[in-house]
């Protein structure tokens, strides 16, 4: 039985009966992360206000994490989780990760730890990006999740430094006579690598297999893992039901957010994304999909097929062009040892 | 890639208790072996010269349930952290360790994630001003946290606004009072060092579980050095150990649990009502704190206020209520300025801020004739204490008339001549004179 | 029993109207289209409010409206509405879309069933009023929701709107918001077909106690910090999250699954039902779908044997027989 089948018959730490909208792409990656964190060893989650806070742990009662249906008598299996402002996540699972470390070192905790901080974009990139780089920085012991899905998504849909190129939010409208978005993305990941991460990945959870390895990678990892988890929304990028994991492969495949892994010392890949424009799908396809788009694409009434809406032709081109130079950045950056 | 280990080779069978807050796995953590591995700074009572925030770091560095000392530099409280890196790289070997952050924020979030990790350790660290106020996003999470094992040390200084200055005022401190801390101000080294050490006992009982915000004057009372009497760690750990139990709630590693800030707005307010009632819970336990603190070491512990020339019976023409070390000012001159004017005169320095003890404090006032409230810190209107000391007042009959005064903004001098300016000024009115608007006093001029 | 005219609690007090509905149902918008209609009117005073959450798509929302004469300034919560929508079946599964109204009041649903039907289901006493609105969301606009026909509905309600300008102020308010000339078109179409579609009767059901006030009952004992166990979303059904009017279906009669786990890994949820298999490594058996599945579609489309699948489904309801009152 492969590794991605032999997780997917563990139990997760996350439940269902959030308030997570259908189809989020949060918590198909909090169920994998979950089961691969079933491991033998003690899972502490930390997490700073978002959809993934307020939707599943707002008192009274949604919270939607525990492994298990009772309290487990094996210690390994029991979770807890810690939630606070924003920018917190990383700061929050270096305190635990150290107070752990102090504890085993004076011989008073005898079993292990593990600590996985998650943020979305905004928590990570926007107003916590000092805290995601300094803990970075320091080389703690732990597994940094970025769920990233461009957008203050808890907030309504608006812009966050992971916005991509031409995306209308709630702040940069896209319309008839606006553009949408016109920042290009931060670089978070030559970001994390260049503050000392030992591990560096771009991978949803629709590259399964792919995923799975990466999470039990990171958490074996000697120094700071970060997982930035590219995450279609639903309700902010505006697509059809069903659609968030076939979205995600599109966009990674078409050159958006690429899989990409690296390691200190070994370097990276690019998986599943070719260097040559040709070989790649169109983004005509990813952008037809999303209502996020409709200013720049449409559908054809007869056949169905995305068609650049008139006058947008140059928008789309340097869209192409920023797509292009987007992979063909992470080939140069996967390089790097 | 090898595999992570099969559950079954790795399985920790730990006996646990459902507690209202989730499951507790009471044999995880070994806080003996914490205790065992404390390396002591001293092993009798010894006098040293010492200034405000080396009084502040020894008694941080004595405690064995201190092992991190989160911070990041900001004057006039930089030098806390300074003492605990300097002891700590000349005694290295033991569990403690300092971590430097990139900022105030940073460290206020490293405490809630280190405090909710172990409860049953104390997080300290010192800071001042806009530390205080960088720190505020998380400083107001943590005030409802539950987390009494957070102390934030404040070196009072005049908050950051054009013109910036930094001296010591207690504009910061004063500031937070909503925050939700339990904030204790302290004057002299002694009695900085003596708080620092109640401070946990307060902030992490049962009944009360909330952080703990130990102040003082910052440049008066930081800078400057005095006789320091330091007590044996051993006796230190003997008179915390009775008082701090082993949490009843479980933390994050010992614990099966969900902590954290989000709570629908239908619970909010019962949130609040529960963390007031905590916070008053503080009216019952400190004055017991204090009195064992002086029945194990022979020095005043935890009070209210401190209290100065007060007779029989209670009564006095002019009380002065007022804080920090210009209080001692206050106290130097008052015999001759009583012997001058034939007044009886008494005072009390406040020594807990939040919650402000309204009824002791009434008690207290309640049969002199003025009350003179010497305000230090900036404020819209009469002054934060001024308020308080009014609304206390409000109970009785007959209040005594309240005069209202501004000194020592910013961390200025508040001489002998000020002191006596505004002593003047209660006295025109113990002689009848209605109280005017407040002043601001200096250099014995009313401004 | 005799029902109130709305016209005349606007003209003597205030009118007060609640909505229950699903977020990303709608019914903010039919509020807000509510709102601007009555604003036409010169001589009245509105107040319209959502209740603000944390609300994610498919969770309970409610609406407000007030409606009078004479300047609004009460700034309470709506407990006692003459009014009540129930803009979707599934919404009324987890609140009494009912609770509080006054005696005599009306109801507005927007279901296919016939008001009679609703009156006994959901025990109402008053005017029952009734519109297929997402049929007609369907047919019209390609979308099975039913904000445009609901809002029709509580236009008639309330009363005393004319015909023509109930549909104008709607559809100037999407021009207002340079939506497309043929889907204004369109709109046109529902908003017609809508006015066609309503049904009502008057109907006493209720009996005593029916949707009856829950006083509050204190905050009791909580926890330091608002810290909790684990597990506890277990309570909340997110099955009511689903699109109304269908459900998942899990169907391998010829044990086609090929264990290749896909559908567990990619559901938000975490409810595929699987044992472990000798052959296949596992074997999917089913959904928990009567609790939690939102009908995101995510296990449709990632079957490579397409054995799960979305089919229309609606509640049966049991009869209780109960006192018509002639309408």
């Amino acid at each position: 039985m492969s590794g991605y089948k032999e997780t997917a018959l563990k139990e997760s730490c996350f439940h269902p009966g959030s308030s997570l909208c259908p189809g989020c792409m949060e918590a198909i990656a909090f169920q994998n992360v979950g089961r691969v964190s079933d491991n033998g060893v003690k899972t502490i989650f930390t997490i700073g206000t978002s959809c993934a806070e307020v939707s599943t742990l707002a008192f009274p009662n949604v919270v939607a994490w525990g492994r298990g249906d009772a309290p487990p008598d094996d210690f390994a299996r029991s979770f807890a989780i810690l939630h606070n402002v924003f920018e917190s996540a990383p700061t929050l699972g270096e305190a635990v990760r150290d107070v752990a470390d102090v504890l085993t070192e004076c011989g008073a905790l005898e079993t292990p730890v593990q600590v996985i901080a998650t943020s979305g974009d905004g928590g990570a990139l926007a107003i916590g990006l000092r805290a995601l780089l300094h803990t970075i920085h320091r080389r703690s012991r732990i597994t940094i999740m970025v769920l990233v899905n461009e957008i203050f998504a808890n907030t309504g849909f608006q812009y966050s430094p992971a916005t991509m190129p031409y995306a209308d939010t709630s702040t940069t409208p896209g319309g008839a006579e606006a553009a949408g978005n016109l920042e290009p993305p931060l670089d978070y990941l030559h970001l994390a690598i260049a503050a000392g991460a030992d591990l560096v990945t771009q991978v949803s959870p629709a590259h399964g297999k792919l995923f799975v390895k990466t999470v039990e990678r990171a958490l074996e990892c000697a120094g700071t893992a970060v997982l930035f988890v590219p995450s279609p929304c639903i309700s902010g990028w505006k697509f059809e039901d069903g659609m968030t994991v076939e979205l995600a492969l599109l966009g990674a495949r078409c050159g958006i957010f690429p899989a990409f892994v690296w390691e200190r010392g070994h370097g990276g890949s690019v998986k599943d994304c070719a260097r040559e424009m040709a070989e790649r799908p169109p983004i005509e396809d990813f952008l037809a999909a999303q209502r996020r788009f409709a200013h720049l694409v449409g559908r054809d009434p007869l056949t169905g097929r995305p068609v650049v809406k008139r006058g947008r032709e140059d928008d789309v081109a340097r869209l192409r062009g920023w797509v292009h130079a987007n992979v063909d950045r992470l080939y140069r950056l996967a390089e790097l040892k | 890639m090898s595999t992570a280990p099969s559950r079954a080779a790795m399985a920790f069978p730990r006996p646990h208790t459902a507690t209202q807050a989730g499951e507790r796995y009471e044999d995880v953590i070994d806080l003996g072996r914490v205790r065992d591995a404390h390396r002591a700074l001293y092993t009798t009572r010894e006098a040293l010269t010492a200034d405000g925030n080396t009084a502040a770091a020894i008694a941080t560095l004595q405690m064995w349930r201190a092992v991190l000392y989160a911070g990041f530099p900001i004057t006039p409280s930089t030098k806390w952290i300074e003492t605990v890196a300097a002891h700590l790289a000349a005694h290295p070997g033991g569990p403690k360790r300092v971590k430097l952050l990139e900022a105030e924020h940073a460290v206020a979030d490293y405490m809630v994630g280190a405090a909710a990790a172990c409860r049953d350790l104390i997080f300290p660290t010192a800071t001042s001003s806009v530390g205080l106020d960088h720190m505020t996003e998380t400083t107001r999470s943590l005030g409802a946290s539950g987390l009494g094992n957070v102390m934030i040390i404040d070196v009072y200084r005049a908050t950051a606004n054009f013109p910036l200055c930094i001296e010591g005022d207690p504009s910061d401190t004063l500031a937070h009072r909503d925050d939700g801390f339990i904030q204790l101000c302290a004057r002299g080294k002694q009695q900085i060092y003596d708080t620092v050490l109640q401070a946990p006992c307060l902030g992490m009982h049962p009944e009360i579980l909330t952080p703990t915000m130990p102040g003082f004057y910052g440049i008066k009372d930081s800078h400057r050095s005095a006789r320091l009497v330091v007590e044996p760690d051993t006796a230190i750990h003997a008179f915390q150990d009775a008082w701090i139990e082993p949490c009843g709630l479980p933390g994050l590693i010992n614990g099966d649990t969900a902590m954290g800030n989000c709570v629908t707005s239908r619970h909010f307010q019962g949130f609040k009502v529960a963390q007031k009632r905590r916070l008053e819970r503080v009216f019952e336990w400190l004055p017991r704190i204090g009195a064992d603190f002086e029945r194990h070491f022979g020095r005043p512990g935890l009070s209210f206020f401190d209290e100065v020339g007060w007779q029989n019976g209670g009564g006095a023409d002019i009380a002065v209520v007022g804080m920090g070390p210009d209080f001692g000012t206050f106290e130097a001159l008052r015999e001759r300025y009583r012997a001058a004017h034939g007044l009886e005169i008494a005072g009390v320095a406040m020594r807990l801020l939040t919650p402000f003890p309204r009824e002791a404090v009434r008690d207290r006032l309640a049969r002199a004739q003025v009350v003179l409230v010497v305000n230090q810190a900036h404020h819209w209107g009469r002054g934060h204490l001024t308020l308080d000391v009014v609304d206390a007042l409000s109970d009785l009959p007959a209040p005594p008339r309240v005069v209202s005064a501004f000194a020592g903004l910013g961390g200025a001098d508040v001489s002998e001549a000020t002191w006596e300016a505004m002593l003047d000024e209660a006295r025109a009115v113990a002689c009848g004179r209605a109280p005017g608007s407040p002043r601001v006093y200096h250099e014995g001029a009313a401004l | 029993m005799k029902p109130l005219d709305p016209r005349a609690v606007m003209r003597d007090s205030v009118l007060e109207i609640r909505g229950d509905g699903k977020a990303g149902g709608g019914l903010v918008l039919a509020f807000q289209s509510l709102a601007a209609l009555a604003l036409r009117d010169a001589g009245l005073h509105v107040q319209e409010w959502p209740f603000f959450s944390s609300a994610r798509r498919g969770a309970n929302i409610r609406s407000f409206l007030r409606i009078s004469t004479m300047p609004i300034g009460l700034a309470c919560e709506i407990t006692r509405p003459t009014i009540a929508l129930l803009m979707d079946e599934a919404a009324g599964r987890s609140v009494d879309f009912a609770q509080g109204v006054t005696r005599g009041g009306t109801f507005v649903l927007n279901t296919r069933r016939e008001p009679e039907e609703c009156a006994r289901h959901y025990h109402l006493s008053g005017r029952v009023i009734t519109v297929p609105g997402d049929d007609l969301g369907a047919r019209f606009l390609k979308h099975p929701i039913g904000n445009v026909s609901t809002y029709v509905a509580m236009a008639r309600a309330i009363g005393g709107f004319e015909r023509g300008v109930v549909i104008d102020s709607f559809l100037g308010m999407l021009a207002k918001r340079r939506i497309p000339a043929s889907l204004i078109a369109s709109n046109r179409e529902a908003l017609e077909a809508s006015d066609q579609a309503i049904r009502s009767g008057t109907f006493d059901e209720a009996r005593n106690g029916d949707h009856a006030m829950v006083g509050f009952a204190g905050y009791g004992e909580l926890p330091p910090g608002a810290q909790t166990p684990l597990r506890l979303a277990r309570a909340n059904r997110t099955a009511d999250y689903a699109r109304s009017g269908f459900r998942l279906r899990f169907e391998d009669p010829s044990t086609a699954c090929t264990g290749c786990a896909h559908c567990i890994t990619n559901c938000p949820e975490g409810i595929i039902r699987f044992h472990p298999d000798p052959e296949r490594g596992l074997l999917v058996t089913g959904v928990d779908v009567l609790n939690f599945c939102k009908l995101c579609g995510e296990c449709i489309a990632v079957c490579p044997e397409h054995l799960f699948k979305e089919i229309p489904f609606q509640d049966v309801w049991e009869e209780t027989r109960g006192t018509e009152v002639v309408s």
